[in-house]
């Protein structure tokens, strides 16, 4: 390890010496249709860095990754690299110039063996041009060496640990002679002690001279990794400052600026009588002794970073993914949800996160949409389709939920974003369901139906749905919610009532720490 | 060292595979025909053996390469037809040399896998559609062609042809060499060129290698022509050995093959597989043929035994699959 | 506002305070001019071209609009719309059944045998002979709804099953022909009776079709059909038994094909093993020729009826010319390439 600390320190000491930055992005702007992602944003990349990019929830971290690593092209600005001006039209100019990004899992190939995913698609050729698997090997072993990694190339790749994939991944980006490597949200799905060893890795990385670029959401790994960190903040740079000097509190409130624009809920709903409880529940490693209940018309905001859990929690709770551990009561009665079908039974709806792919049927029209969750409401005798009744029934939920146009034989396809999202949620009330989960409900919606679908919810609440609110946007979480559940690494880390809940608060459970 | 955990990895990697299986299944049919037929050891029969599976081999190693970049490919059987009856027309109708019909068959079957290729793959059209149809068109092409007769070709003793269907070099028949060559060829370009890696690699993950720059496209078009290419030399060993040139040369081929290429635990997803478990399987499939027709049961127990095996195949494959992904997830 | 059938929480009318209730306008039929409604059709294409067909058999045959060979192309496009009916729901699924071919002759062979070899009554055999395209077609559901097998190769191993059992069924493999010496009156007519000059075949595929389209436009499973072949993944998480439908589908062609397989040993006066050959191809060809697509989910029953008029008519016109059946596949294969391409350019993108 002593070598490793050697390295690192001379590190530290090329961050410090005035040395030309090896990336550097002047006024980067950025919209897509209604928003504004990106404005002026300046960003610069030393060579031998760890520079950290953080911000909340659609601060514009992601855009800026895209744009950097050749996905999106930039609006305004300019990019250069080693002082020299550059453009890029597709990833693989981004690769040609050194960038690489390091993805979660779908850039490796499974069936082979690390070696071989280190050396995809530019295997070591003898001057025959025969592979020589003798070099590519040992060039492997020497590598995964040399970062301290106690790796067997020989082993298949889709038998790893997920930590161990991504080292893979930072190894081939390393052998391509990556000279900025993009890190998204690396430790996500890792453990405290693969982070270590992660962390290690990183640390031998930049020892050999490669700049990286390292977007997460937990400020105490931040810390711990980065040299410096870059605040970004509703598509504005708030800031850039050294980690190692300042603390977690002042970057949290960087991050979320000093006031909440989000509406606050309205009125209070006296919870009524308790629906749904969990108790102790998990499923494999990714959840562990989740307990909850939840009453009638109550809104139970559920929060978390990426990746703490709240999509397996989801799954479980809908029956995607039956749970292995602890037990489900609805209405008083032990329940095993096996299956969508059955959860649909006992009341359960759900809004899922990709309206596109999981929500809508978009070959079928709005009114099909809103009543196909029960379609033997629309139907003689349980059977034969009435398109009166569809169209009447159609109706009403347009109406009642006010989507525009106001056309419910047109295709749900055509649609905007918000009215999509209010079909699904009309879909579900049609059903009269009772417990409605909702995946970032307003994930790609405007401002304007954001407003409403959360007056829409403080009106389900009245009506006496139970509402489970999963998020991780603080301020629709803080504005919406009657109690919050912070997750963290699959477990529920704290519970907390409206009254004590702030933004650094839960941005401090869901971190890790206090 | 690094020698000793390459032979512990090939061991177990080899244990894990579908392979180890099938060759076990191998040594058992081998012991239970030797016990229960006396003439099934004799070098006659195995002689017998060998030839009949030299067909079914060629194809089946094209199977393996197109199912390897993830794709499928149901129109050999046509391939074998078309290439049959071109063999014969330009040998026995216009009177050209031996190897230029060879060559000629050859070709029809590249040219026929440059259509599925261009169709499935510019066009982006569900590649077995694409193959039913060339299935259709090409197996009327030979039909009409010939005429539905089968074309005796006259191939005297020791001529081109002949040798490829009869003759045999240092005691080993041509048709068996031929195979052998053919997977000897494959089994090192899947293994030691860039292009069988990047098989692999566009098969395992198209999204992954379209990231570090393969092209796709080029790799799956590059397998249907291949795929073509081993079909047409398969039908010049069949015509070779019947001697005539026939639209029904292929019947049952391609379903031979398939069941093969997936006994020997090529994924239908592509990404996983490759020639030496191919080649097991079809000597297994080969084997429980050669020894029921001694043991006289009915070639159409046989079919329906074959469309059991091919279903057991599958669902082993899927068991495996999940137990291994069961194991992954609780490790 | 009218509420009736409208199940709502316990009275409340919470959500009529969101939006200023508009009372519910009666609802527009369609009321354009037949032409604009014609025009509107997504099939108008096929009509064209079947049009063409037509026009083109009339003149260059003699034969071609007589009534009698059209009775013929009734009867013998019959058999291939009815299990081309129940194919457009596995194609809408997002699968394919390769097994209907081998189906057929098995049916036709367990018909025959029953009636020659066991003495079975007419009417039982029948029976009996559906029912084993039903198992099939069960089989084939289970393996791919419930194992989770890939459809093409599934069915290709149903089919070698189907296939090889039929060829058992005979003495040696051979058919087994009925004989015209026994008189059975409700059996020979299923295959061969008319109706006021219609085939009787022809009614049992406009009974199917009709059935099927029913289901699909006019009930709630069908609705709930379509949304399964559109968007699977929204639909399993609208509580809707995606597996349940994937195995209906199968399970139906299964039993549309031992349909099949009876009318075909009807006809034929026999049970064929080698029957049936290649069917399965126009029969998807067919399907897709109608607009149905392997990945939108859509389809439509018309679309298919129509593709197998033209199929048929292409059949039946070019063997009038004397056009023999191997170019008759050809002619098959390049409409069923001719339209897939088509319909690719159509929607745009392509590769390399």
């Amino acid at each position: 390890m002593g070598q490793a600390e050697r390295l690192e320190s001379s590190a530290k000491l090329q961050v410090t010496g005035a040395t030309q930055p090896r990336l550097v992005m002047e006024g980067i702007s950025k919209s897509f249709p209604g928003v504004q992602a990106l404005c002026a944003v300046d960003f610069d990349l030393l060579p031998g860095e760890v520079h950290a990019l953080v911000g909340q929830n659609g601060a514009g971290k992601t855009t800026l990754v895209k744009i950097v690593s050749g996905a999106h092209p930039a609006d305004a600005g300019r990019i250069l690299i080693e002082g020299q001006e550059v453009r890029f039209h597709s990833p693989a100019d981004a690769r040609r110039h050194g960038i690489m990004t390091v993805h979660q899992d779908w850039n490796l190939f499974p069936d082979l063996s690390v070696a071989e995913n280190i050396f995809a698609g530019r295997m070591p050729i003898k001057a025959s041009g025969i592979i020589d698997w003798d070099r590519c090997y040992e060039e492997a072993a020497r590598e995964l060496r040399s970062l301290n990694l106690e790796l067997d190339p020989h082993t298949r790749v889709g038998l790893l640990r997920p930590a161990q994939m991504q080292m893979v991944e930072i190894v081939r980006c390393v052998c391509a002679n990556a000279s900025i490597m993009i890190l998204d949200e690396p430790t996500a799905a890792l453990g405290p002690h693969e982070i270590e060893s992660l962390f290690a890795m990183i640390r031998c990385v930049v020892a050999g001279g490669v700049s990286i670029l390292y977007i997460s959401h937990k400020l105490e790994e931040i810390q711990e990794i980065a040299d410096r960190v870059t605040v970004l903040r509703d598509g504005r740079k708030v800031g850039t400052v050294r980690a190692n000097e300042v603390d977690r509190l002042e970057l949290i409130r960087m991050m979320v600026g000093r006031e909440v624009e989000a509406p606050q809920k309205q009125t209070v709903v006296t919870p009524g009588a308790e629906i749904l409880r969990a108790n102790r529940i998990g499923k494999s490693k990714a959840l562990h002794d989740i307990t909850f209940s939840l009453r009638e018309g109550e809104i139970l905001g559920v929060f978390g970073l990426l990746g703490a859990g709240q999509k397996q929690l989801i799954d479980v709770l809908y029956g995607i993914t039956p749970a292995d551990r602890g037990e489900i009561w609805v209405n008083g009665n032990q329940v095993r949800i096996q299956s969508p079908e059955m959860a649909k039974r006992l009341g359960f709806g759900l809004v899922p996160g990709d309206r596109k792919r999981e929500g809508l049927v978009q070959i079928l029209s709005a009114n099909a949409n809103l009543t196909l969750a029960n379609t033997s409401l629309i139907s003689f005798a349980k059977l034969l389709l009435s398109p009166r009744k569809e169209y009447e029934q159609g109706w009403h939920w347009i109406n009642s939920l006010d989507i525009r146009p106001k056309d419910g034989g047109r295709l749900v396809k055509y649609f905007s974003g918000g009215n999509q999202q209010k079909v699904v949620l009309g879909k579900w009330l049609q059903n009269n369901c009772k417990v409605l989960i909702l995946d970032h409900p307003t994930q790609g919606v405007d401002v304007g139906a954001k407003n409403e679908i959360y007056s829409l919810l403080e009106e389900l609440a009245k009506a006496r749905i139970a509402i489970i609110l999963v998020s991780t946007e603080l301020p629709e979480i803080l504005a919406m919610s009657d109690r919050i559940l912070v997750m963290r690494n699959g477990t529920i880390a704290a519970e907390l009532p409206r009254q004590e809940a702030t933004n650094e608060k839960l941005l401090a459970y869901a971190t890790g720490g206090n | 060292m690094v020698r000793a955990i390459a032979r512990r990895q090939v061991w177990v990697s080899w244990r894990d595979s579908s392979a180890f299986g099938v060759t076990i299944a191998l040594v058992i049919l081998f012991v239970i025909f030797s016990i229960l037929h006396p003439s099934f050891l004799t070098p006659r029969n195995l002689w017998n053996l060998a030839i009949s599976i030299s067909t079914l081999g060629l194809t089946a190693a094209g199977v393996t390469l197109i199912l390897l970049v993830g794709m499928l490919d149901v129109s050999t059987e046509a391939v074998l037809a078309t290439s049959s009856v071109v063999l014969a027309f330009l040998i026995t109708t216009i009177g050209l040399p031996p190897l230029v019909g060879i060559v000629g068959a050859i070709a029809v079957g590249c040219g026929i896998g440059v259509i599925n290729g261009l169709i499935s793959v510019r066009f982006r059209i569900n590649p077995i559609i694409t193959t039913l149809a060339t299935l259709a068109i090409f197996t009327g092409v030979a039909q009409f062609a010939s005429g539905m007769k089968q074309i005796v070709i006259d191939a005297p003793r020791g001529s081109l042809l002949w040798t490829f269907g009869f003759g045999s070099l240092f005691g080993i028949p041509v048709q068996v060499l031929v195979v052998v060559f053919v997977y000897v060829l494959l089994w090192f370009v899947l293994r030691y060129t860039r292009f069988g890696r990047n098989i692999y690699v566009v098969g395992g993950n198209p999204q992954g290698a379209n990231l570090i720059g393969l092209n796709v496209a080029k790799y799956r078009f590059i397998a249907f022509v291949i795929m073509g290419a081993t079909a047409g030399i398969a039908s010049v060993l069949i015509s070779a050995r019947a001697l005539n040139g026939w639209a029904g040369a292929g019947q049952g081929y391609l379903f031979g093959a398939i069941t093969a290429v997936v006994l020997g635990g090529t994924s239908l997803t592509g990404g996983r597989g490759g020639a030496w478990e191919t080649l097991l399987a079809v000597l297994l499939l080969g084997t429980l043929t050669n020894g029921l027709n001694l043991l006289q049961v009915h070639p159409y127990w046989q079919g329906v035994a074959s469309g059991a095996l091919l279903l057991l195949a599958v669902s082993v494959e899927l068991l495996r699959n999940r137990y291994l992904r069961r194991r992954l997830e609780e490790e | 506002m009218k509420r009736e059938g409208v199940v709502m929480y316990e009275g409340t009318t919470a959500l009529d305070t969101v939006a200023a209730q508009e009372a519910c306008p009666p609802r527009e039929e369609p009321s354009r001019n037949w032409w604009a409604l014609l025009s509107d059709m997504p099939q108008i294409g096929l009509l064209i071209m079947l049009a063409v067909l037509v026009l083109f058999f009339a003149l260059t045959t003699p034969t071609f609009l007589t009534f009698r060979n059209l009775a013929i192309l009734a009867g013998s496009i019959s058999m291939i719309g009815i299990v081309a009916a129940a194919m457009t729901l596995v194609i809408i699924g997002g699968n394919l059944d390769l097994s209907v071919a081998g189906i057929i002759a098995l049916t036709s062979m367990v018909v025959a045998n029953l009636i020659v070899g066991w003495q079975w009554s007419e009417g039982a055999s029948v029976v009996a002979g559906v029912l084993v395209g039903l198992v099939v077609g069960v089989l084939n559901g289970f393996l791919v709804a419930q194992l989770g097998i890939n459809s093409v190769i599934a069915t290709l191993a149903t089919y070698s099953i189907a296939r090889w059992s039929a060829y058992l069924l005979g003495t040696k493999g051979r058919s087994i022909p009925l004989g015209y010496a026994e008189e059975r009156p409700f059996f020979d007519s299923i295959g061969q009776g008319t109706v006021l000059g219609v085939p009787v075949p022809f009614l049992i595929m406009v009974v199917i079709l009709t059935a099927i389209w029913l289901f699909l436009t006019w009930t709630r499973f069908g609705r709930e059909f379509l949304a399964v072949g559109g968007n699977s993944l929204a639909a399993l998480l609208t509580g809707i038994s995606v597996r349940r439908y994937t195995f209906f589908a199968f399970a139906l062609t299964g039993l549309c094909a031992g349909i099949c397989g009876v009318i075909f040993a009807s006809r034929l006066a026999g049970g064929y093993p080698g029957g049936a050959m290649g069917w399965e191809l126009d029969i998807i060809a067919a399907v897709f020729l109608g607009g149905t697509s392997l990945t939108g989910g859509q389809g439509s029953i018309l679309g298919t009826l129509l593709g197998v008029i033209i199929i048929g008519s292409l059949r039946n016109g070019m063997a009038l010319l004397g056009i023999d059946i191997t170019a008759q596949n050809i002619a098959t294969g390049s409409v069923l390439l001719l339209a897939v391409l088509y319909d690719r350019l159509r929607r745009g993108g392509t590769e390399l």
